[in-house]
Formats: structure tokens, sequence, C-alpha cells
């Protein structure tokens, strides 16, 4: 453990950490565009200039070096204020600011730009550069990512992010000298499914997020911290909310599981929130039709139906539910005497992928699988279901497909079948009380994920009107069913 | 207990006691006055004219292609302190610009006159008029969106108007603050709001 000084401060850095991450424990901010902690070192941006004392050869030397590549050492002593670090700070941002377009108003990364923040703070306002800027047009690289290449500052972090750590590589840094741009090569556009990282990973606004393009100023965003629901494997994300929308989805760092990165399928999982098949009203069965309804009427339309008699009471119980509603649904088939507790397993499922930097997806499209399976182990295709039997199924599935079809038919013998759910699917044409529940960026919850590590996550967005969480309904239904069983009705046991 | 001093005023003298004085001395003024020169205006027949620099109605200005010259950078509803001001962009291809706003809305009721768009506006794209005849029939007609904007700019273009580039002149004659340039600062050498009285009248035309 290599103990030194930093600014005056002692600092005992980890082994094998840079001057950069030593720094950072110290609370201390060095400036920096093409180090990031999950790629490899290349210090080319110069931008991390720190001074250090150091013994060589029995003598003590200063000298201007780059923390980014200098690994902590003991009796380091580092200074970052002073007068040969701030000029060098500020010739390195003179430069950078060459060609730079200073289109801070058009641009997206503004407000969250590395470039403007520095120029800010370690920067002059005034260029001695009289010659004309270099221009170059726009490009669009293929997977929604645009490249910007005026702002660009040559970092490479995306060459080499998708060289070492998803290990397609794209992108290149092509022509030499003052026609350095960064590029695909010609026909190979990105394409791989972890490009959404691209412009978050890109220091300033050279690349840039068609999906997010133009929305919103970042500074009017507000962030929720959430989970992603997109795969057992439980990504940290943030939904950037205006306007009650969510209008992009960011990764957020999550060392023990998806380190600083999430995959595309999971950033662009939140346009699901306001998809036209959304439900948004309770409905009940009147002959052949699903009818528009109230809640009180649909919660007491399933009552009365289970107060019958049914021969078999059936409570399913979906992936896509989060803890919270698992255990509710599980109440509820205590309370429910007769009643079998099961699950439908998530049908969405892709071959798992690795990438070389350590990041992995799972193969099961659904977020909570490992507690359902605990919790209600038997799966649909091992129960029986007849035309007496009625069935509770707590789906709330955010994916089309989710219900496999032979599931879909078994559900389709049901005598009576009430769903709550979030989308228009196969199982909500056929149920006969149809109530509308809410996705993961309207409540808040919790996921746990395939290695069993459970994660909570916030409401970002108000859900629709006529919508009720669904732990909120189970637990209604529990009431209801329990005030009818209290006065002599309710199911057999 | 704790003895309060209180400090009453001085008592008044004889001739304030009197108040003749005091009526006498502000007929005076009254008398004065009615044979000054009139400032009343018999509005809305007549209506007072005002300086260029005078904060009204807002407009969005156009190119020289007669598009809209907004870029839909939001600065303005960032500076905003009355929140009055909704912007959302959407992409065009143009060859010099590819953001231009799709919906452009200033609440003219919520909006207090500052002039902090115009002056945040990069584009020079924003301006007030010297338009004040601010009615509708409804709050929603208040909120003035593109087309009704880009209308005035046409109504106005004629018109010299408060510009982005007129703050940093004012802001050169605030003690304390830069100097601007010599020349603009002589060129508004008057009160920046105010009444434009009739010998003033042709700077402002």
């Amino acid at each position: 453990m290599p103990t030194m000084v930093i600014d005056g401060r002692e600092v005992t850095a980890p082994p094998g950490a840079n001057l950069i991450e030593a720094a950072k424990l110290a609370g201390i901010e060095i400036p920096h565009f093409c180090y990031h902690p999950a790629l490899k070192v290349v210090a080319s941006c110069r931008m991390c200039f720190v001074e250090v004392t150091q013994e060589v050869r029995g003598k003590a030397t200063t000298r201007l070096t780059t923390a980014c590549n200098t690994p902590a050492a003991d009796g380091m002593v580092v200074r970052t204020d002073t007068q040969p670090v701030k000029k060098a700070q500020n010739d390195i941002l003179e430069f950078l600011l060459i060609n730079h377009p200073v289109d801070c108003p058009v641009c997206d990364e503004a407000g969250e730009c590395k470039l403007q923040d520095y120029a800010f703070a370690y920067g002059t306002a005034s260029s001695r550069f009289a010659e004309h800027k270099r221009f170059r047009h726009a490009k669009k690289l293929g997977s929604g990512i645009r490249l910007y290449t005026n702002r660009c500052i040559l970092c490479d972090r995306c060459v080499r992010f998708l060289r070492d750590f998803v290990g397609t590589g794209e992108l290149s840094v092509t022509d030499m000298g003052n026609g350095n741009e960064i590029s695909v090569f010609p026909g190979r556009p990105i394409d791989n499914v972890l490009a959404g990282n691209l412009p978050e990973i890109c220091p300033v606004g050279a690349l840039i997020s068609e999906d997010f393009l133009f929305k919103a100023r970042v500074w009017n965003l507000s962030a929720v911290d959430s989970v992603c629901p997109g795969c057992s494997r439980g990504c940290a994300t943030s939904l950037d909310v205006k306007d009650n929308e969510v209008q992009r989805t960011r990764a957020r760092e999550n060392q023990a599981v998806n380190g600083y990165f999430i995959c595309d399928d999971g950033r662009y999982l939140y346009h699901v929130i306001r998809h036209e098949t959304r439900l948004e009203h309770p409905a009940v069965r009147e002959g052949d039709q699903l009818r528009e309804s109230n809640w009180d009427h649909a919660l007491d339309v399933v009552v009365s139906r289970l107060a019958e008699f049914p021969e078999r009471i059936v409570i399913l119980l979906s992936p896509f539910l989060t803890q919270e509603e698992v255990r509710a649904g599980a109440d509820l088939s205590e309370v429910l005497r007769g009643s079998v507790l099961g699950h439908v397993p998530n049908a969405v499922q892709e071959a798992p992928v690795l990438f070389p930097g350590g990041f992995a997806i799972d193969g099961d499209k659904a977020p909570n699988s490992t507690l359902v399976k605990n919790i209600a182990p038997v799966p649909l295709q091992e129960l029986a279901i007849t035309k007496d039997t009625v069935v509770l199924f707590f789906n709330s599935s955010l994916r089309t497909g989710s219900v496999s079809p032979l599931d879909a038919e078994k559900l389709r013998r049901a005598g009576f079948v009430a769903v709550i759910d979030v989308l228009r699917n196969d199982i909500t044409a056929v149920a006969d009380v149809v109530l509308p529940g809410r996705m993961w960026a309207e409540k808040s919850g919790t996921f746990s994920n395939s290695a069993g590590m459970a994660q909570s996550f916030g409401a970002a967005v108000l859900p629709p009107p006529f919508t009720r969480d669904e732990s909120d309904v189970i637990r209604d239904l529990t009431r209801r069913i329990t005030t009818r069983i209290s006065t002599g009705c309710g199911a057999k046991s | 207990m704790a003895t309060i001093n209180v400090q009453r005023p001085a008592r008044l003298t004889l001739a304030e006691r009197l108040y003749l004085p005091a009526i006498l001395n502000g007929l005076r003024l009254t008398w004065r006055h009615i044979w000054g020169e009139r400032v009343t205006l018999q509005y809305p027949e007549e209506e007072r004219e005002f300086k260029r620099v005078y904060r009204g109605v807002h407009r969005l200005n156009k190119d020289d292609k007669g598009r809209v010259k907004c870029v839909a950078c939001e600065m303005c509803a960032a500076s905003c302190p009355a929140h009055c001001i909704t912007i959302k962009a959407t992409e065009v291809e143009w060859p010099e610009r590819d953001k231009i706003p799709k919906i452009f809305e200033i609440d003219e009721l919520k909006c207090i006159f500052c002039g902090y768009c115009v002056e945040a506006c990069p584009e020079d794209a924003i301006h007030m008029t010297r338009h004040y005849h601010l009615i509708a029939r409804s709050r929603e007609d208040m909120i003035f969106g593109l087309d009704k904007l880009l209308a005035i700019y046409d109504e106005t273009k004629e018109q010299e108007v408060l510009r982005g580039v007129d703050f940093g002149v004012i802001r050169a004659r605030i003690p304390g603050k830069e100097a601007g340039n010599p020349d603009e600062v002589q060129k508004l050498a008057y009160p920046v709001v105010g009444v434009v009285t009739k010998a003033e009248t042709h700077h402002a035309q």
C-alpha cells in the first residue's frame, strides 16, 4: 500500500492505482480526458499533468508528469496546483480548442461536457488561434451513433472501448496530423450491443446518441437511480426525466454488477413506458369483448368469481414482478385457502453474452426470475388447468412474447382469468378481467438478479392516471377476499 | 424589569403645527404645473413613443432566407427568471445548421419583460419590440407560439428594437462593470427605460 502526499494530504492508495485514482481518494480532482478506469491507459490527452517530487538515483527530483500513467509509489510528493501545472493545463486546453467549434448552445453534451467544465475551471476565455477552424460534417456511424467530427478532441476512448472492451473494433483513428479523425472502416458501421455507451464514454460532444438527439438540455433533466429490468443481470441505471417522461437511460456505476456500462437493449427499453399498447384502464369481459370499467367493479368481479367456490384457484407470478409484488402474491395464496401458487417462466431467452472487458448480458430477459422460482417453484406447465379453474395471473411483463405459446394455450383453457398487466398481449386479449399495472419506472421496488443480489429502484415518472401499483392491487384483493371469507363465503379448502 | 428608552420624535414647531405653510407650499407647486408643459396623453387616441430599447412583446427573427433564426439552444429558457419559455427542438438537414425549434412558446402573462432572453441569445434570434398592446380573450391565447412570434417579426421588421448587443452597452454604463465601446455608449446616452419626451422623439425613430 503506497503512501504519499498529494497537495499536502497524506493518501494511502491501493497497490497498482495511478495518481488520478489516488487523488480521488483524497477528494482531489485531477482533470483528464483520455483516462477511463475501465480502459487501457494511453496518456494521449496530456490534461492530467501533475508535479511529482520523487527520489531518483538518490536525488529528490521534481518534474511534470501525466497522472494517469504514473503508478502511486511510496514517498511521492504530488502537487496539482502549482504554476507549471496550471500553465500546462491551460496550454493543453488552448490546443484542444483550436479546432473545437465551441458550438455548446446546440451541442447535446453541453452541461455534462468535460471540455466545457475544464475550459471554465482550468482554461482562459480567449484563444490566440486566428486561422480558420477545420470543418467536417457530422457522420452517422451506425447503431444510432453520430460523430460530430469538429467537436472531437481525439482522446480515442471510443476506439479503445470498442477494440479492447467490446472486442469488435469498428472505430479507428484515420489520416494524419491535422487530418486526424475517428472513422469506421468503409461499409462496416458500428454494430454491437454496447454501442450506446459511446456517447457516455466520449468526454466531449463528438459522439452523440441519435436516440437523445436534441431531446432535452441536460441541465433540465433530473436523474433517478434505477435498476434495468431488461435481463436477470440487474444493471444499475439512471433514468433521466424531464416533463414526466424518461428522456434517456444512462449507466450507473456498480462494480459488483455492470461496472460503468449497460447494453443497448436495456438503454432503449425505456421507450416501452409510453408504448402505444400500454394498458391504461381496468377492463371486464362482457360477452365476447372487454369493456372499460372501474377498479372497484373490476376487483369485485374477481372476488365474486372466487366466492363461487371454484374447483381450483391458481395464482401465477411472472418474473417481471418486483420482490415486494412476488411476496404480496405469495401472501394472497396463503389467505386464499386451497389455491395453488405457480410461476410463468419467461419465454424471451437469448444466448448470454460475455465481452472481453468483463461485461456480461444474461440470456434470461426478465429481471426477477431467481426470486420468483424460489417463492413459486412450480411452473405453469406442471399445473392442471381445467374449465373450472380461476386463474389470477400477475404478469406486468415489459416484453411481448414473454408468455410462451404453450403457456398461453394452457391459460386459455381456464374458466376465468384475471390478469394484471402493463401492455396489451395475447393473454390480456382472452382474459376476463384486465387490471392495468405500472412499469418499473413508475414505482419503487426491488429486483433480485441472477446472482441473488437484491437491488432497489425508485419511481422516476408518474404513471398513467388509472393504473395502480401491483402490490397495492394484490393487497386490495387480499383484503377484499378476507372480508368475504370472514362473512362465510370463499374458496373451498 | 428592564427599562426601555423610547426615542420620541421632536415636538413640532409652531409653523409645523399650523399646517398652512406646508399646504401653501404644495399649492405653489400645483400652480406652477398648471401652466407648465402638458404630460397627460389621451390614450388610446394618443400613444406614447418609446425608445428603441423599450422591452415590449418579443419577436423571433428570421434569417436572410426567411427561415427561423433560432437554433433551439434553450439559453433564453435557461436564463428566464419567470420560466415562461418552452422550447422543443427538432432536426433539420440544412447545410449550416441542423437544430431548429419545433415548439417555441412564450407565456406573455408569466413574462416579466426583463430582456434576459434577448441578452442570452447567441444567435440574435430573439428581440423585444416596442409593442405593448397585449390583448387576448384567454390565458391560452397569451401563450405566443412560433407562428405568432415570427409574424411579429414580419410586422416589426423595419423597427429598430432591443438587441442582444445593447446589453453590453447598458452594462458598460453600470459602474464597476467592464467598459463597452465608447461610441455605442454615446449612441445610447439616455436612460435605458423611460418615457420619450417630444424633444427626444427623433432619437427613437
